[in-house]
């Protein structure tokens, strides 16, 4: 019995258990083997500093605080928009909608700022804009009984078209002060010359990775990515940790926008457009499945990183725009090609 | 197939394995789960390739590339998971494969003959091939991967539990085919956890443990007993059918004061057709669901724990108080107490990717939970506790699930519901596909279950094991109970007999 | 069934069955085909001067690159296993980078070289996505995700804007041959070529491989191989897109390719074909890019503004979606099987 899913299900299972295991002949052949099990799951951890240091190398001048710090804003905000990326993938799903959110809540925040709104009542409407997106998409799929990708994408165009419309001739935008220093290179945070989005980020980070592992609608998420059968079976609650997963990736993604807001100061809705890919290419590269079930967000902050770094290098090195998304595109097939191959189809039978 | 040899990544599956089948000859393989059986299939069909070792065909020395290599030099094989295209036609699914990538390799009218005959061989006569083949039953689908192993021209057919899904009568008429195929000069090798097929059907025996041949024998050297034996590498002192026979039955060590009734089954009716059933069943009662494929029993079983409303009547669960409630949903079911094990764990039990603990847990967070954060500690005590009275064999908690043999996943799938603390439980054939020894120490855990005063409810499609472990048999018929035995008095031909629909005595009883 | 009495056989009888055969095969595109006639009606309703000639080869011309490209993107989805092509977008608009930018200055412009070239090269990037998905194994997504930026840089990076020149008779292919629209040979051409194809075995296996494809490797199906020729048709069929394009915008220009990549999900989606795999075919890519056309045409008739139909697009996309989807769902609650 299969989904009507454009993602294969997670049911690649090879049918487990031959009797006799065999213990490892000596320490080195244990050494070896663990490495070989691991290596593929270790890699993204060790490009974030590989990477570093060929920065160092081929870019002068980047190893200063400015430089780090710049690349860490970078990195920042596409952790940030790929947290709720991460969820959603390991429920199962995928969000094709986070690039019109961040749009959407970058007009809202510059435009109704402009006209002075008091701040936390911006903030409420966009979280609540958020969380209908979010749960449109999620409560759609269920519904409809279609893969998120295309609920989502379909929400992505709606809210695109409507972030578009608002804006349309609209040139004039306002933000706060502190909400541009919090994403500016030589922003403070308080005595602390490191801007806000990183502190954003990393206390966001840890709660991510804990409610992932150590709440209920976290396991219940990788339950109904691993097997969406079975989780209602188990008593897992599918549609509302769906909704929980979409709404976590609306919230995200609108607070990006605000970010993004505080990095220009003027309406754009089109702010969030590279964001299409790279979010799931962040999340990939980190080393979490496509599949559902599986990896977590510690994984993401470290595609996060990689991306970034990516992308600071090959500016830095000279690369155009367009070089670094050629480059991308390799990176993307032979990264995968190390630790993201599907199985043979001869292995799941 | 000589000296084979197969490796999974560290653990070996197959070790030095031999097998001999030699022309006009039913071969039977047997051997517990684990025992390397579904690795020597594979790379007999050509799906896997063997580490070391030579498989010689007809005299001759051959690699197998592909199932398609196989097939080319007559090897046919029916895989035990029913491998069909549910969008296609029956014609299409028998024929699939037969082609180059562009060029059809028969022509129309040739396809829709060879289908008839293959079909007409197996006992599906007159069937419309334009039928697509999700509208066939399960057994319909098994016979038809039947039919696209012997429409090609086969020496060697292998049948990897092929009769699974099939009722007594399909059995039968499968068997006249192979006999009829082996006096042809053709050769069968057969998988079967069913005893009685292998000492009925198979010329020799060969008998895989922990991936090396322990015996082959003759079909007339061949006992139960020692079969067995031989498949666990002690003497068998738990056969579900000798114990049937002299071991102690159910209803003499479970007879106490008559328990309360905690289920009641009001007027169900299954199907349109079907008359409507009513049933008690008591605190530690077990209580086991028989008949062949399709007559109604796991119709019961879903509108039992929820996930099926019957054309009519109810299901109740009865409190403490005598108050009772009608089962309406599966959520619903679940908070009066019922908890439902599913049959097919792949697809319907097990989370692939998640540890063994996250697999037993993934229920009980609804309860352990303080504002959505987990209480682990509870849940590893209850996991401790249910590995020890179930005798979980496993190395660490937190390893995936996927390295378990299928007898202790099933364990832990079991464990999921067990530890819920069920009022009712619902088996639907939980024991299919488990090896022996696991078997025994889980048929043991249910006792100790009833005994606690949870009532059972086993479905199973081996008569032995219901003889063994129940106090009554309910026999299903055309949707309809038409039987409830009581198991102490009662034997393998008096429940086969009900089977049927009725008391016709024909002959046909299981060995 | 037919009777075999006399030797003359009547061609209106053993035409019939095998016309039944098409219509059997076929009838997943009523709905899109419904559809498409609907919306055709309405849109000549709404605005009349819709069937004016000259209208009609522009409109025809504009609808083409969308077809094609929908084309593409039906192929590897019906392949199953999750496949999907992200890369025809970006690989029609190279095509008419490499046409303008490279082979024109080059001195290949006659039809007899570029075509054979625009063929080859749609059939090796086709080529690259198959071996990928299914020899390396990659997910699809992953893999045509890589292509689609690579190809999309590649773009941008030789051509970022309009510019290049363009073969006259390219530009001809998108006018009228008499009253015909040029386009529609362009149609047949590929019609006649994919009815030979499926009247092979090819539909089946690929129908197959989508549905279950273990149980198509076990049967013996080479299931690498044959999704490995499936994108290597779908990379064509995006070169041609490609091709045509270059002489609608008459030049060459980096940026136009990722819109055709949105719109071809939105016509698979639109054509009755499951993304799941195992159950469509290439009419329904076909239809539903016709179908996503004339959506556009008419919202551009009724003067909704290019924000709202961006909505509008969304919406209709989650309609067909569900449609196609609640079809499926209900075909499958209807299949399960007696207890």
């Amino acid at each position: 019995m299969t989904d009507p899913s454009p993602i294969a299900p997670a049911d690649g299972l090879p049918e487990p258990g031959p009797a006799a295991r065999q213990p490892a002949r000596s320490t080195s052949e244990a050494v070896t083997r663990f490495v070989a099990a691991n290596f593929t799951d270790a890699l993204p951890y060790i490009l974030v500093p590989v990477l570093f240091i060929l920065s160092v190398i081929f870019i002068p001048g980047y190893f200063s605080k400015l430089s780090i710090i710049s690349l860490l804003i970078l990195a920042s905000l596409l952790g940030l928009a790929s947290l709720g990326q991460t969820v959603t993938i390991i429920a199962g799903g995928i969000d094709l909608s986070i690039p019109a959110v961040i749009g959407l809540s970058d007009i809202i925040v510059t435009q109704l700022y402009y006209k002075h709104w008091s701040l936390p009542v911006i903030f409420l409407l966009i979280a609540v804009a958020a969380i209908v997106i979010g749960t449109i998409s999620a409560v759609s799929s269920v519904l409809l009984h279609v893969h998120s990708l295309i609920t989502s994408f379909g929400m992505s165009l709606v809210v695109s078209g409507v972030a578009l419309e608002w804006s349309n001739g609209a040139v004039n935008g306002a933000v706060p002060g502190w909400l541009t220093s919090s994403v500016s290179a030589i922003g403070h945070t308080g005595p602390i010359p490191i801007p806000a989005i990183i502190f954003v980020w990393a206390v966001a980070s840890v709660l991510a990775v804990a409610f992932l592992r150590r709440t209920r609608v976290g396991r219940e998420t990788y339950a109904l990515g691993a097997n969406p059968v079975a989780a209602r079976l188990g008593l897992v609650r599918s549609t509302w940790t769906l909704v929980v997963a979409f709404c976590i990736s609306a919230l995200c993604a609108a607070m990006v926008g605000v970010f993004f807001a505080g990095y220009s100061g003027i309406p754009d809705p089109t702010v969030g457009e590279p964001y299409f890919f790279l979010t799931i290419t962040a999340v990939l590269i980190g080393g979490t499945s496509l599949l559902g079930g599986r990896g977590g967000y510690q994984r993401t902050v470290m595609g996060a990183l990689i991306v970034a770094e990516l992308t600071t290098l090959l500016v830095g090195v000279g690369f155009s725009a367009s070089f670094q998304e050629l480059a991308l595109g390799i990176l993307v097939i032979a990264l995968t090609s190390t630790y993201g191959r599907e199985l043979k189809v001869a292995a799941k039978i | 197939m000589e000296g084979l040899s197969r490796s999974f990544g560290e653990t070996r599956a197959l070790n030095a394995a031999t097998l001999r089948v030699r022309p006009s000859e039913i071969h039977s393989l047997v051997g517990e789960n684990g025992s390397g059986k579904s690795t020597l299939i594979k790379i007999l069909s050509g799906v896997l390739r063997p580490d070391s070792g030579t498989l010689v065909w007809e005299g001759e020395a051959r690699q197998l590339g592909s199932p398609r290599s196989a097939q080319g030099m007559g090897i046919a094989t029916v895989f035990q998971e029913t491998l069909i295209v549910p969008e296609m036609t029956v014609r299409d699914n028998i024929y699939l494969g037969t082609d180059g990538l562009f060029r059809y390799g028969h022509r129309k009218g040739d396809e829709i003959a060879g289908a008839r005959q293959a079909l007409g061989d197996l006992g599906l006569d007159g069937f419309d091939l334009d039928r697509p083949m999700w509208t066939l039953s399960l057994a319909e689908r098994q016979l038809t991967t039947v039919a696209r192993a012997i429409i090609r021209p086969w020496r060697l057919l292998v049948l990897d539990e092929a009769t699974s899904a099939l009722d007594a009568q399909q059995r039968d008429r499968l068997f006249d085919y192979l006999r009829l195929a082996r006096s042809q000069g053709r050769s069968v090798l057969f998988t079967s956890h069913r005893m009685d097929e292998v000492l009925g059907l198979a010329d020799r025996i060969t008998v895989l443990r922990q991936g090396a041949t322990v015996a082959t024998m003759g079909a007339g050297e061949a006992s139960r007993r020692g079969i067995l034996g031989h498949m666990s590498g002690r003497e068998a002192h738990a056969d579900p059918a000798v114990v049937a026979e002299t071991g102690p039955r159910r209803g003499a060590a479970g007879q106490q004061s008559p328990q309360r009734t905690v289920l009641r089954v009001a007027e169900l009716t299954l199907r349109a057709a079907s008359k409507p059933i009513s049933v008690e069943v008591r605190a530690g009662e077990i209580l086991g669901l028989a008949g062949l494929e399709g007559q109604g029993q796991v119709g019961f079983v879903e509108c039992l724990c929820g996930l099926r409303r019957p054309v009519d009547g109810q299901v109740l669960a009865l409190g403490d108080n005598g108050e009772t409630h009608i089962v309406r949903s599966y959520r619903g079911a679940n908070r009066l107490g019922i908890r439902y094990v599913p049959r097919d764990r792949r697809y319907e039990g097990l989370f692939g990717p998640l540890s063994v603990f996250d697999n037993f847990a993934i229920t009980l967070w609804g309860d352990l939970n303080w504002l959505g954060v987990l209480r682990r500690q509870q849940a590893r005590k209850r996991f401790a506790d249910f590995s020890e009275s179930s005798r979980l064999v496993s190395a660490s908690p937190s390893r995936a699930i996927s390295i378990l043999s299928g007898g202790n996943q099933q364990k832990v799938l079991l464990g999921r519901w067990i530890a819920m603390r069920p009022r009712v439980l619902v088996l639907n054939d939980p024991l299919r596909g488990v090896d022996h020894n696991t078997k025994e120490e889980l048929y043991g855990l249910f006792r100790r279950l009833a005994a606690d005063g949870v009532a059972i409810i086993f479905l199973s499609t081996e008569i032995a094991e219901l003889l063994t472990l129940t106090d009554q048999i309910a026999v299903f018929h055309e949707g309809s109970l038409v039987a409830m035995l009581p198991t102490e008095m009662s034997s393998d031909t008096d429940v086969v007999a009900a089977m049927f629909g009725g008391d016709r005595h024909d002959g046909s009883a299981d060995d | 069934m037919t009777s075999v009495v006399s030797d003359r056989a009547r061609p209106s009888v053993l035409s019939a069955p095998a016309v039944r055969q098409i219509l059997r095969r076929n009838t997943y595109a009523a709905v899109p085909l419904a559809m498409l006639i609907v919306l055709f009606i309405v849109n000549a309703v709404v605005q009349p001067q819709f069937l004016a000639q000259h209208n009609w080869a522009t409109s025809m011309s504009v609808l083409c690159p969308t077809v094609l490209t929908a084309m593409a993107m039906t192929l590897p989805v019906l392949s199953g296993n999750g496949g999907i092509d992200l890369s025809v977008g970006p690989l029609a608009g190279f095509m008419t980078v490499l046409i303008s930018t490279i082979l024109v200055p080059a001195g290949i412009t006659s039809p007899v070289t570029v075509i054979p070239v625009v063929i080859v090269f749609g059939l090796l990037s086709g080529a690259i996505n198959g071996v990928l998905v299914a020899y390396v194994r990659l997910p699809a997504i992953i893999a045509t995700l890589g292509m689609y930026l690579f190809y999309d840089g590649l773009g941008t990076q030789v051509l970022p804007q309009a510019g290049g020149s363009v073969p006259v008779w390219l530009v001809k292919l998108n006018g009228s041959v008499g009253p015909i629209p040029a386009v529609w040979i362009v149609f047949a051409v590929i019609a006649l070529v994919w009815t030979l194809v499926s009247r092979g075995s090819y539909m089946r296996n690929l129908l197959a491989v989508g549905g279950d494809e273990r149980t198509s490797y076990t049967a013996g199906v080479n299931v690498a191989r044959l999704r490995l020729v499936t994108y290597s048709m779908g990379g064509l069929l995006a070169c041609l897109g490609g091709l045509m394009l270059t002489g609608l915008i008459q030049g060459g220009d980096g940026t136009v390719g990722p819109p055709y990549t949105i719109s071809a999900i939105t016509a698979v989606a639109l054509g009755g074909i499951s993304l799941a795999g195992g159950r469509g075919g290439l009419l329904g890519g076909a239809l539903g890019g016709g179908v996503l056309f004339l959506i556009q045409e008419l919202l551009t008739d009724a003067h909704v503004s290019v924000y709202q139909v961006s909505v509008v697009d969304g919406i209709i996309l989650i309609g067909a979606l569900a449609l196609n989807g609640t079809v499926e769902y209900l075909r499958r609650r209807s299949s399960a099987s007696k207890r």
